[in-house]
């Protein structure tokens, strides 16, 4: 018996990393998946790979930043399964530049995943967790809602817009028996800072990493939870990191 | 096999309310748990009904406000166990009233216990996990770390100085594999909240049970050392902290 069987989960950014972890976490304990990704290739590897373990899972290709995607994701989750009882708002991109040479295109490109994407994500779940009497909503941001890197303003301003969303979305949520909590994850091993470099592609030497596995985790243990219990924050990061201390 | 097998864990206050959650949950992990309070008959009823299911649980009476207590607790633990892995600071109480009406002695009672205890039992376990190699702190703080409730000075500004207890521990303990988070529980039904309904009424105070905050507890105690939870918010979804009326 696992703890989320029964239940239904659509996890954006599915196909690599953090939401690919999550995807494994929450397969191992019966949750059926539906995972989106923008790469269709290696969403469907991750859909494979975790169907391995008996749950059921669809493989969505998606664009968050698109409001057809977005929609359509969530209609092929109700014409799969029914039901939509978890959310995992994982998908999220990183570009930062020095302020005075940073383009509004890649502003409003970071934005319209990050802020946009996930906006409309919670508005297609809240229209299905709502008649159906709950359901719960993770937000993965990052230790930059709460402090910045250098060189990173688009990411670090739109991690921050997060947890407005996040506790716009609890509040909106608390009448209908939807949760929303957010986990803000340090540095984490994944694919992209495979290089040791720090996201914002500034060099910054080694740093230390948690696996992708401990923030699977973390988010398990919110999404296990009693209904009328609920993880409001949650920051992961490794032991060593930089983020606690000045030098 | 249990994930905190071979580990030993004090929590203070852990007879009681989130305390007593937190030490079911670890002993349910075949964690060594030390309780400490100030009440031995609450310590050794709690003892009784851990060890029910197996395990082992050591009592020690102990005021966390009293330096030779804390030492004791310490000296005790590392005497029959040889080791501290993880050091839960629970123990804490709350105390209401208007600012205009809050005497020293009340002033200095909460500070006393919610923030000298947790210094002292952090200090202890620091000179036992350092030329041990590492261990885990948990620092049980509270929403009002962040958002106070009307009527809380002593409880509210204790809870906010925890969150510097914290960060600090964490930077201090980071060299030498000693970790240090916080948990903030929102409305958990424990003899303050008993308190707090019985002031307010429950309609206004939704609670979820001491098992969730252990839960909580036990994920944050089971992370690989190289990883800390170093701030963990868990509360009733409709608990009003989330959002003005």
């Amino acid at each position: 018996m696992g703890k989320l069987d029964g239940k239904v989960a659509v996890i954006t950014g599915g196909g690599t990393g953090i939401g690919k972890a999550i995807g494994k976490a929450f397969a191992e304990e019966g949750c059926d998946l539906v995972l989106a990704a923008r790469n269709a290739e290696r969403l469907k590897e991750s859909a494979e790979e975790i169907a391995a373990t008996g749950v059921r899972t669809v493989a969505v290709p998606t664009d968050v930043a698109s409001e057809a995607d977005v929609i359509a994701l969530f209609e092929r989750a109700m014409s799969e399964f029914g039901r939509v009882d978890l959310l995992v708002n994982n998908a999220g991109v990183i570009a930062g530049d020095p302020i005075e040479e940073l383009t509004l295109e890649k502003w409003r490109q970071v934005f319209s995943v990050n802020v946009d994407g996930l906006m409309m994500c919670t508005r297609e779940a809240f229209k299905i967790m709502k008649p159906q009497g709950g359901g719960r909503i993770i937000n993965i941001g990052s230790v930059a809602a709460d402090r910045p890197r250098e060189w990173s303003a688009p990411y670090t301003s739109s991690k921050h817009a997060v947890t407005g969303l996040t506790k716009s979305t609890a509040l909106d949520g608390r009448e209908y028996g939807i949760s929303c909590g957010q986990l803000n994850p340090g540095n984490t091993w994944v694919e992209r800072r495979a290089d040791g470099r720090s996201a914002s592609g500034k060099d910054m030497g080694a740093e230390p990493m948690v696996e992708t596995a401990d923030m699977a985790n973390a988010a398990l243990m919110m999404a296990t939870l009693p209904p009328e219990a609920n993880v409001l924050e949650m920051t992961v990061i490794p032991n060593m990191m930089i983020y606690i201390g000045r030098g | 096999m249990g994930k905190l097998d071979g580990k030993v864990a004090i929590i203070t206050g852990g007879g009681t309310g989130i305390g007593r959650g937190i030490a079911d949950s670890f002993i349910s992990e075949g964690c060594t748990i030390v309780i400490s309070g100030r009440r031995a008959e609450v310590l050794e009823k709690a003892k009784a009904e851990l060890e029910a299911d197996g395990g082992t649980v050591m009592t020690v009476q102990s005021d966390v406000t009293k330096e030779d207590d804390v030492i004791s607790l310490f000296k005790q633990t590392v005497e029959r166990f040889d080791r501290l892995d993880i050091l839960v600071n629970n123990a804490g109480v709350s105390v209401r009233g208007a600012i205009d009406e809050t005497s020293l002695e009340d002033w200095q009672y909460i500070v006393n216990i919610n923030l000298t205890g947790p210094f002292l039992c952090t200090r202890e376990a620091m000179k036992i996990m350092k030329p041990q190699g590492g261990g885990r702190i948990i620092n049980v703080g509270s929403i009002s770390a962040n958002v106070p409730r009307p009527e809380a000075v002593g409880y509210t500004a204790t809870k906010h100085g925890m969150t510097g207890l914290t960060k600090t521990t964490a930077l201090e303990g980071r060299d030498f594999g000693i970790s240090c988070g916080q948990l903030n529980p929102g409305n958990t039904m424990s003899e303050i909240m008993a308190a707090t309904q019985a002031r307010e009424g429950a309609a206004a105070n939704p609670t979820v049970p001491v098992s969730a905050q252990g839960e909580a507890a036990l994920y944050m105690a089971t992370l690989p050392p190289e990883a800390n939870v170093l701030e963990m918010t868990v509360m009733p979804i409709t608990q009003p902290y989330v959002g003005r009326g």
